[in-house]
């Protein structure tokens, strides 16, 4: 009845992380073999130093954690929004919940001290809340503007996204003229994301919001479907349809929320990566959310990986690689839909 | 048995529906007819559920619709939308299989959306990616879907289809099929609730019809009984006519003008 079940899809995605990841660990300053890699992990019995233990375990590891994260989240969160928003277009960075969470953010790093909020909440707790108030807050105002009588027209939503991504930016541009030297080298970072902040300190906090927000979304890929036959529709086939909304929206923020406050402000994943698997699997949420997760994760961890190994010493921030991948194929997709004005 | 008793709507300052009452029984096909803005589409959504009616009740064998919860509403009734506004590139087979959603899944789902895709005449559709369909073919897939949300008999009690204009975007020789269906769809047992525009569809394949003006019923009853020449020339305001041609078994309805 459906398209036989992408399972090998899914195998082929998580075969191809473990890959990447692998090699992620491996490449650097200092290349090291895959044998040393998986015995950083007590897999066989190459021989292996402190110091390479250290590269592994300490530097490389993280960061590899941090990407694969970002990535899934960032991927399910743009699969999860396109489905409620029933637009192949919507994406929490195109549509301003990014620019809300990273406003918010950099609001806490210039002016927490002064307000003495960092006292009562450290950094690390009190940017994921900044972030997910300001991406919050940027979700809801973009649903209220774009959507009428249950249909949310492209134009509308992306033209506030277009308008939340400006004020946010004037924001963030305002707050870094009283920034100290300090907070200025942070803000740089949000501007154009960087895996490269985060330790196990950060992750501990900003992962288990990432896998439960995940996880939550997995079970609805039902309703998900449902709704795209409309909201009155999905209504007459049982969905409770607020509800639905409304926990996807939470899920939706909640996982680009805590990508934005472990690693700043990273483009296109969210659209780039449901639309290949779409085109891949077709639309069916129920493997489009887990598949679209994996391959956001495989994504970035070879992005960040060609972003290191490609310009060493120095690095290109990984905001920056996403958008000269995203920005083209985006323009691609509306030139395309235009021509198919009814798949819009 | 689903029924509205003196549903009256208003939106805003404009009464939409004024004490209105209307009832589909298993096994029979009931046309509602009107001009437009009689409220028509107003009255098939306080059956479906979509909205409350200001006065009167919409009860569902006996108990208000509004103490179903939405799923056993769900697996009781299914709603066919005037308008689709699909554009993710479900197959055809896989939008009729979403209407399966609310229903206790079966080892039978696969035969019972291929049956679906029968009965709707667009089992040759099956493969097609839905948004690359035509109008029509897009319609007949919808019908599909709403049919296989009903297509178990749940035990004895009686399943409602309500369809919004079924045949608006068909051609002549589909428009028959559509209405077809639907009414081997209610000889299994189902109520249907078909709004029409054309009399000659009603008479043709209702047992019962129901003709809206401005928000109040003007006749309701079986079919033959209630589009009359009389009726119908005073809900749409132009002079209908029937006649009987010899050899035709059922009667034709003519404007004059």
């Amino acid at each position: 009845m459906w398209r036989r079940p992408p399972t090998l899809l899914l195998a082929g995605l998580a075969i191809a992380l473990v890959a990447a990841a692998i090699t992620a660990l491996m490449l650097g300053p200092v290349n090291l073999s895959p044998a040393k890699v998986l015995a950083a992990f007590g897999i066989g019995s190459a021989p292996l130093d402190a110091f390479e233990r250290s590269i592994i375990v300490d530097l490389r590891l993280p960061r590899l954690c941090l990407a694969v994260l970002v990535g899934a989240a960032l991927a399910q969160a743009g699969a999860t929004m396109q489905g409620i928003f029933r637009n192949p277009l919507a994406d929490p960075s195109l549509v301003g919940v990014s620019a809300g969470a990273a406003l918010a953010a950099t609001t806490v790093i210039v002016l927490g001290h002064h307000w003495g909020l960092t006292r009562i909440v450290p950094l690390p707790w009190l940017l994921p809340i900044a972030t997910f108030a300001g991406g919050l807050a940027a979700a809801l105002l973009v649903q209220r503007l774009a959507q009428s009588e249950g249909y949310t027209p492209v134009s509308t939503m992306l033209l506030a996204g277009l308008a939340l991504n400006a004020i946010a930016g004037a924001g963030i541009g305002l707050l870094s003229q009283i920034a100290s030297d300090l907070a200025l080298r942070d803000l740089t970072f949000w501007m154009f994301g960087s895996l490269g902040k985060a330790g196990w300190r950060e992750l501990a906090i900003g992962a288990p919001i990432v896998l439960v927000s995940i996880a939550l979304m997995l079970p609805h890929g039902r309703a998900l479907n449902a709704l795209l036959l409309g909201e009155a529709e999905a209504g007459h086939l049982g969905v409770d349809v607020e509800a639905l909304k409304r926990r996807s929206l939470i899920v939706v923020v909640l996982a680009t929320a805590t990508s934005v406050a472990l690693a700043g402000l990273i483009g296109f994943v969210g659209l780039l990566v449901p639309h290949l698997i779409r085109l891949r699997a077709g639309p069916d949420h129920r493997w489009l959310l887990p598949a679209s997760a994996l391959a956001g994760a495989l994504l970035l961890t070879l992005a960040d990986t060609a972003a290191r190994v490609g310009l060493a010493p120095g690095e290109l921030p990984i905001g920056i690689l996403t958008a000269l991948l995203g920005g083209p194929c985006f323009l691609w997709l509306l030139v395309r839909s235009r021509r198919h004005a009814e798949l819009l | 048995m689903l029924r509205a008793l003196d549903v009256s709507y208003r939106a805003g300052d404009a009464q939409l529906l004024q004490e209105a009452s209307l009832t589909i029984a298993p096994g029979r096909v009931h046309a509602l007819l009107g001009p437009n803005g009689a409220g028509k589409s107003t009255l098939l959504k306080l059956l479906a559920g979509d909205l409350r009616p200001h006065s009167g009740a919409v009860a569902l064998d006996a108990r208000p619709l509004g103490e179903w919860s939405a799923g056993e509403r769900a697996r009781r009734r299914a709603v066919l939308p005037q308008h689709d506004s699909l554009r993710f590139g479900f197959t055809a087979e896989e939008v009729v299989a979403l209407g399966r959603l609310p229903c206790v899944p079966s080892s039978r789902e696969a035969e019972i959306v291929r049956d679906a895709l029968e009965a709707a005449g667009v089992a040759q559709l099956r493969h097609r990616i839905y948004p690359t369909l035509s109008g029509g073919e897009r319609a007949r897939v919808q019908f599909a879907r709403v049919m296989a949300q009903l297509w178990e008999a749940a035990g004895d009690r009686g399943r409602f289809l309500l369809l919004d204009e079924p045949t608006a975007s068909l051609d002549l020789a589909h428009q028959h099929d559509c209405l077809r269906a639907a009414r081997r769809f209610a000889e299994s047992g189902a109520g249907v609730l078909v709004v029409l525009h054309d009399p000659n569809l009603a008479l043709a394949y209702s047992d019962d019809a129901t003709v809206l003006r401005a928000g109040r019923v003007l006749a309701s009853g079986p079919t033959a009984a209630t589009l009359t020449g009389e009726i119908l020339s005073s809900a749409y305001g132009i002079e209908v006519a029937i006649h009987q041609l010899p050899g035709v078994a059922r009667p034709l309805i003519w404007t004059r003008s």
